[in-house]
Parts: C-alpha cells; structure tokens; sequence
C-alpha cells in the first residue's frame, strides 16, 4: 500500500523534504519500522516515532492511515 | 496591593483570590535559564508564583540575546542564573527567587527537585532532559516539557498524575550528533518565545487545577506552516516502573559535543586531506580514491592506530550521522583534527566524478 510519509525536525533536513509517498507491505507500526530500517539507513541510523491519526503508533498498532507522521526528538532550549 | 497587582487573574471566575493563593503557595524549578527558561521565569513570576529556582551554571553571550529576552549587552559574561534572579526580583519583589548557578547533576538532582511541585525543562540538551525526567518519575512530580528545531516546537507535561513519561515517547536518547541543538542549527528568535509561553502556561494550568493539561498528549508547532496538532502518547506501565526501581544514572549521549562540519561545496579535492568512509563494507556506492580509508564504523576503535593524527580528516557515511559518532569515539582516543562531511558518499561520488 502507498503511504505519505510527513517528516518533522530533524527529518525534513535528513531526507532534503517535508514529505514523500513510499509503497510499503507493513501492517503494523513495528513492522513498519522495521522495513523502512531495511531500506534507508537514514531511518536505521535516527531515533524517531511514528503517528497515524495524531496518536504515536508502536508494536502491533495497525497501520491504518494513509499518512504517518515521523517526529525525532528535537533538542533546543 | 496584592489584590491590585493581580486584579485581573482575581477577576477571573477560574482563578479568584482562591486561585491565586495556590500560586503564592506554589513552588517551581525552572531548569535552564536560556530560549525557553527566559519566558517561561517572567510569566511565572509576573503570576505570582510564590517561589520560584532557577538551575543555569551557563553566561550569557551575544548570540543569545537574539531569544533569550532577560538578559542585555550589559550581561554578557555573566551567570545566567545570578542575571535573571535580579531581573526578575525587578519584576515582581514578592517573589521569592532562588538561583542555582550550578549545573544539574547527578548528584544534586534529586535534592533540587525535591524542593518544588513543578519542574519545567527548559534544557538544549538530552542528557539534562533525560536526567529531570528520570528524577521527576522517581519523585512523582510533573515534568514540564518543551523543545525546539529550526521553526518547530514541541510541549507537553510529562509524569503528571502517574501520566507517561518522556522515555514512554522516547525510551532511549539519540546517539552523540544525531540531533542537533540550537547553537548548531540556528532558531527562529520567536519560538522559544512560543513554546516557553505554553510551558508557563501548562505551570499555571496545573497549580490552579483549571482546564486539560497537556498529560498524555504532545503538542507540536511549526510556525513556518502553521501546522499545529496534539498528539496522543500512550503510558508505558513497564517503562516507569523501570525508572522508579532502578537507580538514577546519566544517559551518555554527548550531544553536547559540539562537531565540525563540512560541505563539500567547500572542500578543495587536491587538498592533502585523509578521507575517511566508515559505511560497513556492503553499503553502496562503492566508492576508491588514493586518499580514502575504508573503516567502518563498528570496527573504528579496534583501528584507531591506523589512522593518521596529523592530516585533516574528512570523514563520511550515507547521511551523516555515523560520521558525527566516529569524530565522537575518535576524540574520546586523542585523535583530533576531524570533519565530518555534511553530505553522504552518493554526494560525494558525483562531487569526485566532476572534479576529475
């Protein structure tokens, strides 16, 4: 299935975006991260969560949305 | 008086004299008096918050005066800490200001926090940040959270009510580089204005038992596209009760290490430069030139006698960030004089192919 993936801090600069549509077969939110660890090491290599419907998504939450977010942590103060 | 200088809080049918009595009586830390500190301090103590700490061993510079709206020219060079508790006093004299012009450590941490009802973080980096909330989740008290990039921010009040933690959002930090702060990357002025507002805001929230508060929830701003949205954080029972039963340590992620970069746009490919690749061996492109040195990265300590101390190195990987942890474990074994090159090695390729 197409999802858009929308990127926030630091992300935005890694990947030189603010969105992309990437074709994933993962259902859950762990099997998400794992196949797009699999694929781009930008993802493998950055701490980060996931978010569907404005609710962070971990282990078995199914991937329902058509549009998850990527939030790393951010740092300033 | 009291009731003149806080007439317009009186007034308010949420607040009244009542409401503001629990502000006299509350106590809260501020720890880092810097982009977010800053606001975060005026409006607490313009409330009425009866007392006040505020945790900054840092002096003010020039450079943070472009956010950092307590401080003047005529600070530069002083305690963050010392500045602001008499600007504030200023501001509001019944006020009972505490400033601790020492860092947050380990050893202190625990006795600090103990003394208040509120910590906010108003910290740059994910040590401190890591620290407090470990602290706040052992003592039961709220954690108020804010944070920044570029043009976006973060809020959210962590440990409240037996709520998630930070590390229920994040359960490990970055590694060393990962993430940037503020002097690296720069931020618009305004932000921590923003998000500090929010924080003092959440502050107030909770002492007077009015309203939601942003437990369970964190709000995210970007105020270049306007985009703002609350998200859901679940708690993490095994997380916590992790935290409450160990004992409380520091995460190492040095990402305070400050670590020179470079792009490529400014490098010279005839310099005498030591170009170093730390990609593990199967990652593409391949890439072969008489000044590269192949190491990657889960092999660099074990080959740090290979490597040259005196020439300037320029090291890489795919994005970047492997790069920034190999200058981090190489400066930890006295090898200095590295970069670390902006762009990743299919950059690099292209670069290579049109400067021969």
């Amino acid at each position: 299935m197409e999802i858009t993936f929308k990127y926030h801090g630091r992300f935005t600069d890694l990947f030189e975006k603010k969105k992309e549509i990437l074709s994933v077969k993962s259902r859950t939110a762990e099997a998400l991260r794992k196949e797009l660890e699999g694929v781009d090491v930008r993802f493998r290599e950055s701490v980060y969560q996931l978010a569907q419907n404005n609710k962070i998504i971990t282990g078995n939450d199914p991937i329902t949305a058509a549009e998850v977010d990527v939030f790393p942590p951010f740092s300033g103060g | 008086m009291m009731n003149e200088r806080y007439a317009r809080h009186i007034t308010l049918a949420e607040v009244g004299k009542e409401g503001q009595e629990k502000l006299t009586a509350a106590k809260v830390l501020v720890v880092g008096a810097g982009g977010l500190g800053c606001p975060v301090l005026q409006y607490l103590v313009a409330a009425g918050v009866g007392t006040v700490g505020i945790v900054d061993f840092d002096t003010v510079s020039l450079s943070n005066l472009q956010r950092q709206i307590l401080y003047t020219e005529n600070d530069i060079g002083k305690n963050k800490a010392l500045t602001a508790k008499s600007r504030l006093a200023a501001l509001n004299s019944h006020v009972e200001i505490k400033a601790y012009p020492i860092p947050l450590e380990l050893n202190n941490c625990l006795d600090l926090l103990s003394d208040y009802d509120i910590v906010v973080d108003g910290t740059d980096n994910f040590t401190t940040r890591y620290l407090i909330n470990d602290a706040c989740t052992k003592l039961q008290k709220p954690m108020i959270y804010g944070s920044l990039y570029k043009f976006e921010g973060q809020v959210s009040v962590f440990n409240y009510n037996n709520g998630p933690s930070y590390r229920c959002l994040f359960p490990q930090p970055p590694t060393a580089g990962e993430v940037p702060n503020c002097n690296d990357i720069g931020i618009l002025g305004v932000l921590p204005g923003q998000i500090g507002i929010l924080q003092a805001t959440e502050a107030l929230k909770i002492i007077l038992k009015i309203g939601d508060v942003l437990s369970g929830k964190l709000l995210y701003i970007n105020v270049l596209t306007n985009d703002t949205r609350t998200i859901e954080i679940t708690k993490n029972k095994q997380i916590i009760q992790s935290i409450r039963s160990k004992k409380l340590e520091l995460v190492s992620t040095q990402d305070c290490t400050f670590i020179e970069t470079i792009s490529l746009s400014d490098i010279h490919f005839q310099e005498d430069l030591v170009w170093i690749d730390v990609r593990e061996e199967d990652e593409l492109p391949y890439l072969e030139f008489s000044q590269l040195k192949k190491i990657p990265l889960s092999t660099l300590s074990r080959n740090v006698d290979t490597i040259p101390k005196m020439d300037k190195k320029i090291i890489f990987c795919q994005s970047g960030i492997r790069a920034k942890k190999a200058i981090v474990l190489l400066e930890a074994q006295q090898i200095t004089n590295c970069v670390a090159l902006k762009e990743g090695a299919a950059q690099l390729q292209s670069w290579i192919h049109q400067q021969l």
